[in-house]
């Protein structure tokens, strides 16, 4: 209590001036309109930048966090749009039907990227406890990226569609014409678009969206335009060269996306494979 | 003591009416005024209870604001004026001036000169800055801070003159 009183009496100039210059200013402001409304303008201007600063920095603070809601929001929408795409008509409806429900999205952080060798795989920071299961297919923002391989407790390894001998379902959006998808190697934004015959016509800069005829991608993803192609000397196929959207080579978020109904169109082709024997 | 309180009431209520009815209707070049009430300010003893000078500095203030109907600006200068006063005493006339008041025949004319100078310059841009309270009006408070701080200087100048000549 002392050291207070002392700090009193030794500034006690200070705190009269302090509490005159405080009357000062109230008595002007009563006095005057003009002042009123300037002191009120240095009020609201120094209040609005204190609260900007502070919220800049809080929100520097949360980045982290903020990032998680939006990629968390963004799988809520990214699975609606999926699973709208591939049941069409059936669910306008704002609100979702569960049994309607083909595709289960989750969101997952890339932790290490290969796209320089020959066979190139990703490994995701989610695994089975996470409900990720082998073959399940992996999507970004942009287009495809894989097919999980194996998977540990807390994380997956994700074969990338940039691995040689992978072969993908695809067509071309604009005529519906299927083909395949390969990558030869080289550039990671290059693939090789095979198998399209040539009574389909096909422009330069045509886009190349997921055939959804197998069981990994739901079809309509994008994948990637049309960067050249040939139909000389390749007995009646074009040779399409792709760019692809997505950029494989800076990967950060991706969704993995579950096929519920993957079981039963695999027992179904199984069966039928069978029968045609 | 008591003497000396009483002297400076009595200076007190005459310097407000002064200014007011007096000095206030000057007017030169249509502007200016001059603020001959800091003469109780500037005069206040070196050696003399600061916490008192602070509160005779917004008192003198505020009643020259009440008696103008003016917005408040001779308050917040002549109490900024002051609490100001005993650092600038320090500037002008060194850590331990020598006499105990600018009206004592001891001190030196060129250190009187800048006391007061200084004193006047610094309530007037407070008191012209707070007047306007504009930064756009910059020019004005300018002009104005230094018409009026000549003419104060000019006439409390003459007036400690005179009243040294007269007690010497």
């Amino acid at each position: 209590m002392q050291w207070i009183l002392t700090l009193i009496i030794q500034y006690k100039n200070f705190l009269l001036f302090l509490f005159l210059l405080g009357i000062g200013i109230v008595f002007s402001s009563y006095r005057s309109t003009y002042h009123q409304n300037k002191l009120q303008k240095v009020g609201l201007v120094l209040s609005g930048s204190i609260s900007k600063s502070i919220s800049t920095s809080q929100s520097y603070l949360s980045l982290r966090e903020r990032n998680k809601k939006l990629l968390l929001e963004n799988n809520i929408l990214k699975q609606k749009l999926i699973n709208q795409s591939s049941i069409g008509t059936k669910n306008t409806k704002d609100s979702f039907d569960s049994d309607l429900v083909e595709y289960v999205v989750e969101p997952a952080y890339v932790v290490k990227n290969s796209f320089s060798k020959a066979r190139n795989i990703l490994i995701i920071d989610k695994g089975e406890l996470d409900g990720i299961k082998k073959d399940m297919s992996v999507i970004s923002s942009d287009g495809i990226v894989g097919i999980v391989k194996q998977t540990s407790d807390h994380f997956s390894s994700v074969i990338s569609i940039l691995y040689q001998d992978f072969k993908i379902n695809a067509k071309l959006k604009n005529s519906g014409a299927f083909g395949s998808l390969s990558w030869e190697g080289g550039k990671p934004d290059e693939m090789i678009f095979s198998d399209v015959s040539v009574i389909n016509e096909v422009k330069v800069g045509d886009t190349i969206v997921s055939g959804g005829m197998s069981a990994y991608f739901p079809k309509g993803i994008p994948i990637g335009t049309i960067k050249s192609y040939d139909n000389q000397n390749s007995g009646g196929y074009y040779s399409i060269k792709i760019k692809l959207l997505n950029n494989l080579t800076d990967l950060e978020n991706v969704y993995i996306i579950d096929n519920k109904k993957r079981s039963e169109f695999l027992d179904l082709e199984k069966t039928s494979s069978n029968d045609s024997r | 003591m008591i003497q000396d309180n009483v002297k400076i009431a009595v200076q007190f209520i005459i310097f407000a009416l002064l200014q007011v009815y007096v000095f206030d209707h000057v007017n030169l070049f249509g502007f200016s005024c001059p603020a001959i009430y800091l003469f109780l300010i500037i005069s206040y003893r070196f050696e003399k209870s600061e916490f008192l000078l602070i509160l005779l500095g917004f008192m003198i203030g505020l009643i020259i604001d009440l008696l103008q109907h003016s917005s408040g600006a001779n308050t917040i200068a002549t109490l900024f004026i002051s609490f100001l006063r005993p650092f600038i005493i320090k500037f002008s006339f060194g850590i331990n001036p020598d006499s105990p008041s600018i009206m004592n025949m001891n001190t030196k004319v060129n250190n009187q000169v800048f006391y007061l100078i200084l004193m006047i310059l610094i309530h007037q841009l407070i008191l012209q800055s707070v007047a306007y309270f504009d930064m756009s009006q910059l020019f004005l408070i300018i002009r104005n801070t230094i018409v009026n701080t000549v003419l104060t200087f000019i006439i409390l100048f003459a007036g400690i003159f005179l009243f040294k000549k007269k007690s010497s």
